[in-house]
């Protein structure tokens, strides 16, 4: 088999959800873009125990691996679990089996973008989405370009507006983006992993 | 007399150097008197952090990589103040030493690999051990005597298990505020998290945290909270409801003041919350 085949993180994966018999293949795919091994999870649930959203979670974070262990990985892809999971690591410092549970949802999250399935928290998201695109656009992040896009794209345009003002007189939001000078070496980046991207629009 | 200086490569990031200047101007002060020399990257990129590795994990490996390389080709140990870049810069300079794909993918995209043992250090790792030295111990200028304060460091503490070799940032807050005169109070608050982004897409569920967190810290009879790290300290003021708005400052910030800075004013109108009327009471000269 060709190595490279295996290996390029860039390449097009086909989801197989398990519907086959091949229970395991989609527990690979996400050991391979977390770099982690899921498999060592015991189900002791420490990491729900210590996750500061498990209240508003569908499935606590083990439970999202449960499924995925059990071949049925487009459940674990449809939760709200992976969107909600903000990284703050406090699982994955506490996880007895040093799964590092955090990076196992940062995979999810890419799987569910590219098989186009609908994320149930949309504003998270679209939240996600347009930071991507900021840095995408000049390799460091224009805050406030990013939360007038969201504020528009979720249609929240008056929520927070006084603090969101505050912030701008107060100098905690700049108006002029900063930009990296070698364009070509951050869009190779970008085009390296993008080659097979599936667009965040074809949710919306 | 510079025999003592440690020379570092500065990886400043997306907020220090817009939204949070005012800690990145503190910070450099801070250094500057502790004899920490810093030289920023030629041409950093964001890394990695926030919505990059939600969405893309490896992208976000090769976003750290190309600031790595940057900082190997100056031949010297890189310096963060964000708790989320310290920890994608050091996930990936793992990943980039001992994974095989990764090194091969980004010698593909970026044309190097990382080979020195390149220490991505958090600038909270150093300023403890710094301030016990003999010449820096005595920088203290501006005493914060009697300061009633609970440290709240967030994730900062917490990280993914294969960056266990790393130090743990814990009581480091405390070194430096003891050193300032500061009291610490007892929480069980100081690791929880302030709710990252969620506070801007989920502010319904991000606010309780927040005003738990300044519940617990009123309990425990704080005057204030000290913080390490720009979101923390944005998102404890922004979501605090009224009545339990307790000033929210950086580590950095008031260890610049106990050295001297006369920049206080202008770095407080930046705060949400202003910590005037506390300084006014505590009758700290500023």
């Amino acid at each position: 088999m060709n190595d490279h085949h295996m290996t390029d993180p860039g390449r097009t994966i086909e989801m197989d959800l398990g519907a086959d018999g091949h229970t395991d293949r989609f527990l690979k795919i996400v050991n391979h873009v977390s770099r982690q091994n899921i498999s060592m999870c015991w189900h002791c649930w420490t990491c729900g125990g210590g996750c500061p959203f498990s209240q508003h979670m569908d499935l606590l974070p083990n439970q999202v691996i449960r499924l995925i262990q059990m071949g049925r990985g487009e459940d674990a892809l449809r939760c709200n679990t992976i969107w909600l999971c903000v990284g703050c690591h406090t699982c994955s410092s506490q996880c007895p089996n040093s799964i590092d549970v955090a990076a196992v949802m940062d995979a999810l999250r890419q799987l569910a973008i590219r098989d186009g399935i609908t994320a149930p928290e949309m504003d998270i998201f679209r939240f996600h989405k347009y930071i991507y695109e900021s840095i995408e656009r000049h390799g460091r992040l224009n805050k406030l370009a990013a939360m007038v896009q969201f504020k528009v794209g979720s249609g929240r345009l008056f929520s927070d507006l006084q603090s969101g003002l505050k912030m701008i007189t107060r100098g905690k939001l700049e108006i002029l983006p900063q930009k990296v000078a070698d364009r070509d070496e951050l869009n190779r980046i970008f085009t390296h992993y993008d080659r097979r991207r599936r667009s965040f629009d074809a949710h919306e | 007399m510079r025999m003592n200086s440690i020379d570092l490569a500065y990886y400043p990031g997306c907020t220090l150097s817009s939204t949070a200047r005012e800690i990145d101007e503190a910070l450099h002060q801070v250094c500057n008197r502790l004899d920490i020399n810093l030289s920023a990257l030629p041409d950093w990129n964001c890394c990695g952090s926030s919505s990059i590795h939600a969405v893309r994990p490896q992208l976000a490996v090769s976003l750290a990589a190309r600031n790595l390389f940057q900082a190997q080709s100056m031949g010297r140990d890189l310096m963060v103040m964000c708790a989320g870049c310290a920890n994608r810069l050091r996930v990936a300079s793992n990943q980039l030493r001992s994974d095989d794909t990764s090194r091969r993918v980004n010698r593909e995209i970026l044309g190097g690999t990382l080979d020195q043992d390149l220490r991505v250090h958090h600038l909270m790792d150093l300023l403890p051990g710094r301030l016990e030295e003999k010449p820096y111990r005595d920088t203290l200028q501006k005493p914060l005597t009697g300061l009633r304060y609970v440290p709240y460091y967030g994730c900062l503490l917490a990280a993914p298990p294969e960056l266990k070799n790393y130090p743990t940032l814990h009581g480091s807050m405390e070194s430096v505020m003891a050193w300032l005169g500061a009291d610490a109070l007892k929480w069980g608050y100081q690791a929880k998290c302030c709710g990252a982004f969620l506070s801007v897409a989920r502010p319904d569920i991000v606010a309780p945290m927040v005003t738990d967190i300044m519940d617990k810290a009123i309990s425990a009879g704080a005057e204030c909270v000290i913080t390490a790290c720009a979101m923390c300290q944005l998102n404890l003021e922004l979501r605090s409801p009224a009545g339990k708005r307790l000033p929210v400052f950086s580590i950095v910030e008031l260890m610049a003041y106990g050295m001297g800075s006369a920049d206080l004013p202008r770095w407080f109108k930046k705060h949400l919350i202003d910590p005037l009327p506390l300084f006014k009471s505590k009758q700290f000269a500023i």
